[in-house]
């Protein structure tokens, strides 16, 4: 479960870019967090998993506070970054042994996984290489895979599906199923409304740093009746 | 031309901007370049003095023109050889260069652009050598107003002609060598002749200054009028027309020097248009086997490891395959013994400053102990500062700093991991330095111990300082790998105290009476070391998670 709490965060003392933000996900849950550019969506995300500091408010992590019990809340996420230009010149198998490395991943249980996840997304190939060599879908591949080591609670991903190629969207999307099914909870932002449309349970808009409506789709539809989700988005977003 | 100056503005924007735009720079951050000039304030006041003595000598010989031929010589050579190392990383491997590309720029556009925001670079390195020496110059000189009139056009114009001649030398490399596009691989090379040169420059000046023949210098010096201008010959064919302008105040020298320097921007323009895109279009490719791994290789590859070790690997394979760090953090500490040993040799007997040194060192005295833990100090001290590797730890993250916060490890561990690195590099670049000394001079062995624990004591504090110092001031924000270790002030905050305290300890130990050296030098000296390495061990332990937190990206 995931519990942001008046959350917010100015950057120079000037640009709020998130302005008292609450929301609660449970477990069992996808929640798409859609919002244009700009609107907060990524300083969220890095102050859900650590990378920055809220100026007010708490953000639980099935209970840890990722503020005042950092290490053990970030034993339950795993976080695929917007740009997956990590460790260039470390190969795929150096960086997926390195990631189960820290989070302490039994060696039959990480041999296992790195085969399961390198059929998934196609990279049995690519392993032995260096992730500079990789395209950015093969990169983004990478990042998923060295999250999926570890089999977090939470996933964390900020734009995941950029770049993939339409079969390992498909695997992705079908693991995020597969995820929540078992209990868990996945948390991610994208552009694309058609994805959260498909795949999430919840979603949350976001814009100027303010969740402008958190709900399912069918809630949101049936407060703008006969438009398309494309339209009521621009709408809630003030973009018409 | 309009292009141009648009593409140009962009570059420089793009090079030189060091903020995020979304921080607030910390005061800190705001007066680094005034710490950055107090730094160097000794360096250049020392320099200009150093000049004004010679000047004191050279004007009744009506020789005063020596210095303004070596100062631009010195530039010239300077900027030359900076050039060889930055024309690849601004014109090639930069990130800009694929957007570049696929806008309707012709290919001189792009690099006399690219040319342009390298010659900023270097204004900054004609400052810092031309200040003392011309400030020397002016006050005792006190030439005339259009002295000032050519200084100012000629330094205008000192850094294009060697630029230029990097330039060219790199676009035919390109051209010429295939493997030369391979980043990594155009880095190592240029890398490691630069190091070879220096090697062999450094060990044929000890060689000169020993052998050089006196009587034909008292000669030059003998026939006036800056004569001695012609002793020395630098291979920038430009470098004598701006010597004599600036000497002689000669119009037609400095017409001839501007003529010259423009014929080399217009080659400069025709070999851009022939050679430049022959070699950048692709340039951002890079091979792959994409081979399933073998059994054996997997089962290899995918053993369990302790975190702190695995992230010590992990930062170890970062720095041996990024070239730069390599060269700048690795390379430099192996290569160093050899150097030193190299000008050490070559310098013995002939050199008085070596044999000064060695007359320090009392051989047969019975606290040679002592000495040998004092020596061992000050390797480790050196060794450590000049690595970089702990000082540079968190500022060669950059934009990837992100990863460190946010996965299961406190930063503590992290650092650690860091400086396991660190320490592993400058302890192998302080025994190869010191041991081979010791077996040279027939040091007894129990002296050995003495040795080690010094280098040991020295370098676990070193690296801690260091490890500190980034965690505190982490220069992130950069678009060059080279940017973290290369232009980084926590270089000047460990070198500093690390170059005192050795210093420091030699001059003590030397004003120290025997008596006490012999009985309680040994004792007193490791226990002081080793709560220094207690008091940087604690000090990063208060301070890892506060300046940690700090770091927002």
């Amino acid at each position: 479960m995931i519990e942001i709490k008046n959350v917010s965060k100015t950057y120079s003392g000037k640009v709020k870019a998130v302005k008292n933000l609450s929301m609660t996900i449970q477990e069992g849950e996808i929640i798409g967090f859609i919002g244009p550019n700009g609107a907060g969506k990524t300083s969220t995300i890095k102050m859900m998993t650590g990378i920055l500091s809220p100026d007010e408010g708490e953000i639980l992590l099935n209970g840890l506070n990722i503020v005042s019990n950092p290490l053990e809340a970030k034993k339950q996420f795993g976080y695929v970054a917007d740009n997956p230009d990590i460790f260039l010149r470390l190969k795929g198998i150096e960086y997926l042994n390195f990631m189960a490395d820290i989070y302490h991943v039994e060696v039959s249980l990480r041999r296992e996984r790195i085969e399961k996840y390198a059929k998934v997304f196609e990279m049995e190939k690519a392993l032995g290489d260096k992730i500079l060599s990789y395209s950015h879908g093969m990169r983004q591949k990478i990042n998923l895979m060295g999250v999926l080591i570890h089999e977090p609670k939470i996933w964390i991903l900020d734009e995941p599906l950029t770049g993939l190629d339409p079969q390992s969207a498909y695997a992705l999307k079908e693991l995020m199923r597969e995820q929540t099914s078992k209990g868990n909870t996945v948390f991610f932002s994208t552009h694309v409304l058609e994805v959260a449309e498909k795949l999430c349970s919840q979603i949350a808009l976001i814009n100027h740093g303010e969740i402008l409506f958190k709900g399912t789709l069918d809630e949101l539809k049936s407060k703008h009746p006969g438009e398309s989700l494309e339209s009521i988005f621009l709408k809630v977003t003030s973009h018409v | 031309m309009s292009n141009f100056f648009a593409l140009l503005k962009v570059t420089y924007k793009n090079t030189y901007s060091f903020t995020d735009g979304k921080t607030k720079k910390s005061l800190l951050k705001k007066l680094s370049p005034l710490f950055i000039f107090l730094a160097v304030l000794p360096s250049i006041v020392s320099f200009g003095f150093l000049t004004k003595e010679a000047l004191v000598l050279l004007i009744p010989l009506q020789q005063e023109g020596i210095v303004l031929g070596l100062m631009v010589a010195v530039m010239s050579m300077i900027i030359f050889f900076f050039g060889i190392f930055l024309i690849p990383s601004i014109f090639y491997f930069s990130k800009d260069i694929d957007s570049l590309l696929s806008l309707p720029l012709k290919p001189e556009e792009i690099v006399l652009a690219k040319l342009g925001v390298a010659l900023v670079f270097e204004y900054i390195t004609v400052a810092f050598i031309g200040a003392p020496i011309l400030s020397a110059y002016i006050g005792l000189v006190q030439p005339s107003l259009w002295f000032y009139v050519i200084l100012i056009l000629c330094l205008a114009l000192i850094p294009i002609v060697p630029l230029v001649i990097a330039s060219l030398i790199v676009m035919l490399v390109m051209i010429g060598l295939p493997f030369a596009k391979n980043k990594d691989f155009f880095n190592y090379l240029s890398g490691f002749l630069v190091v070879g040169f220096a090697l062999l420059f450094n060990m044929s000046v000890t060689q000169m200054a020993s052998t050089m023949d006196q009587n034909a210098l008292i000669q030059l010096l003998q026939q006036g009028n800056n004569s001695l201008m012609n002793f020395y010959q630098v291979s920038i064919p430009t470098v004598p027309f701006a010597v004599k302008a600036l000497v002689s105040l000669s119009v037609v020298d400095l017409g001839i020097y501007g003529l010259l320097t423009f014929a080399f921007i217009a080659l400069f323009m025709v070999a851009a248009k022939t050679l430049y895109f022959r070699a950048v279009i692709g340039i951002t490719e890079t091979g792959a086997n994409r081979k399933t791994l073998s059994t054996k290789a997997y089962a290899s590859s995918t053993d369990l490891r302790n975190p702190i070790l695995s992230y010590a690997l992990k930062d170890l394979r970062l720095m041996v395959r990024t070239p730069i760090y390599f060269l700048n953090n690795i390379s430099t500490v192996l290569l160093m013994p050899l150097i030193l040993a190299g000008t050490f040799i070559t310098g013995l007997g002939s050199d008085p400053e070596i044999d000064a040194l060695l007359n320090m060192i009392p051989w047969d005295a019975p606290n040679l102990g002592f000495w040998m833990l004092v020596f061992g100090l000050a390797v480790g001290f050196f060794m450590s500062s000049v690595n970089l590797i702990t000082p540079t730890a968190i500022s060669r993250e950059g934009s990837q700093v992100w990863f460190m916060k946010m996965i299961p490890m406190s930063y503590y561990d992290q650092a650690l991991a860091k400086i396991l690195g660190g320490l592993l590099i400058s302890l192998l670049g302080a025994f190869a330095l010191a041991f081979p000394f010791a077996i040279f001079f027939n040091v007894p062995l129990v002296h050995y111990l003495t040795l080690s624990v010094g280098i040991i004591l020295s370098s676990i504090a070193m690296n801690y300082w260091g490890m500190l110092v980034d965690m505190l001031h982490p220069k992130l924000i950069w678009e060059q790998e080279a940017v973290p270790v290369k232009q980084n002030i926590n270089a000047l905050y460990t070198m500093g105290p690390a170059f005192g305290l050795g210093a420091g300890l030699f001059f003590l130990a030397a004003k120290l009476p025997l008596s006490i050296t012999t009985f309680w030098g040994i004792p007193v000296l490791s226990i002081l070391f080793l709560a220094l390495d207690f008091i940087t061990i604690y000090m990063l332990k208060k301070f890892a998670d506060s300046s940690m937190t700090a770091i927002e990206v």
